[in-house]
């Protein structure tokens, strides 16, 4: 039988997916990341196995897209992994801390995502649009403005979120 | 983003629109709260696998802008990518695997070999993604799904 969890009043219509899951190995706890309009959540579930009472709490990470990874590493630690502005941040989270949640360093945030150098937002005029995201809207979405280019083009600037990633 | 430890190592696949993926990977699994964003992490590939393809396949054929799915298998790191991007070639050798999806694997997560297979590489056209990878308990099998473009009408209606 399937039932539908209480979420405890913690998504909202910002909330547009539950877009990772992963049950800790030592608490047994669920971790739910959402993919948001607005700023991901990090839910916690902890649920008593023999009364099914159920508690939620959250860990959220600094605004974020989409909590889009997460990974098991044992002995009450996870990594997560989000989609911010132009790049990425990946929070190791300690259950053995309260689930404190500290960022770990990785290389090159910015340039790793779109490794060509753009560091203050990126532009994208019509042709790269169509080249690169038009065929494939249906699992992409924006957030930015578009804006005449220079050259008369339409232009797009922002940033991809990347619903499916 | 692709998250997978293997053989002691971190391993973080982002996407880029404009290059190819980028793998890396960080030995410091047990120290993670004290990286150095520079000498900690060591970069695999930052133009999904460009210069595997060029050496394996004769030329870069896609683009693999996402590390989209991974799984160790047998002591393997598979890892599957989305390719949205043709990148231009006229060689016959290279149409079979145009516009397709990459399914890659690796012994040691550094030295990666594309997977020839010919039920994937013969399989639905249009196939962009491994979108997700499953190992059973038992370790004896390996499941993989793929993504097809739903917009792109099937040849074979």
């Amino acid at each position: 039988m399937f039932e539908v969890l209480d979420d405890g009043g913690n998504l909202d219509g910002y909330d547009k997916s539950i877009r990772s899951m992963c049950v800790s190995s030592y608490t047994d706890r669920l971790f739910v990341g959402t993919e948001t309009y607005k700023c991901a959540k990090l839910l916690v579930l902890d649920r008593d196995r023999e009364t099914g009472a159920s508690t939620w709490s959250r860990a959220d990470p600094p605004c974020t897209l989409s909590i889009s990874s997460c990974l098991d590493l044992g002995n009450g630690k996870l990594l997560f992994g989000g989609w911010a502005q132009l790049g990425y941040d990946i929070y190791l989270l300690n259950e053995n801390d309260q689930d404190s949640l500290t960022r770990i360093n990785t290389p090159n945030r910015k340039l790793l995502w779109i490794n060509i150098g753009l560091s203050d937002g990126f532009k994208l005029c019509q042709h790269d649009i169509s080249r690169h995201f038009l065929p494939f809207h249906s699992f992409l979405s924006f957030t930015g403005t578009h804006f005449p280019g220079s050259d008369g083009t339409s232009c797009f600037q922002g940033a991809p979120l990347c619903g499916s990633s | 983003m692709e998250l997978r430890v293997f053989k002691e190592h971190l391993y973080v696949g982002v996407l880029s629109f404009f290059s190819g993926f980028a793998l890396t990977r960080t030995a410091k699994i047990d120290d993670l709260t004290n990286l150095n964003m520079v000498t900690d992490w060591e970069l695999i590939t930052g133009n999904g696998f460009f210069r595997e393809q060029r050496e394996q396949l004769g030329g870069r054929i896609a683009e693999n802008e996402y590390p989209w799915s991974s799984a160790e298998f047998n002591g393997i790191y598979f890892l599957g990518t989305v390719a949205l991007t043709e990148t231009p070639s006229n060689k016959p050798e290279h149409q079979a695997y145009k516009g397709r999806a990459q399914l890659w694997a690796s012994e040691d997560g550094e030295n990666w070999q594309y997977v020839f297979n010919d039920v994937l590489d013969s399989g639905a056209p249009y196939m962009y993604g491994y979108r997700t990878m499953q190992v059973t308990s038992d370790g004896q099998t390996l499941y993989i799904g793929s993504a097809a473009n739903m917009y792109i009408p099937d040849p074979a209606v």
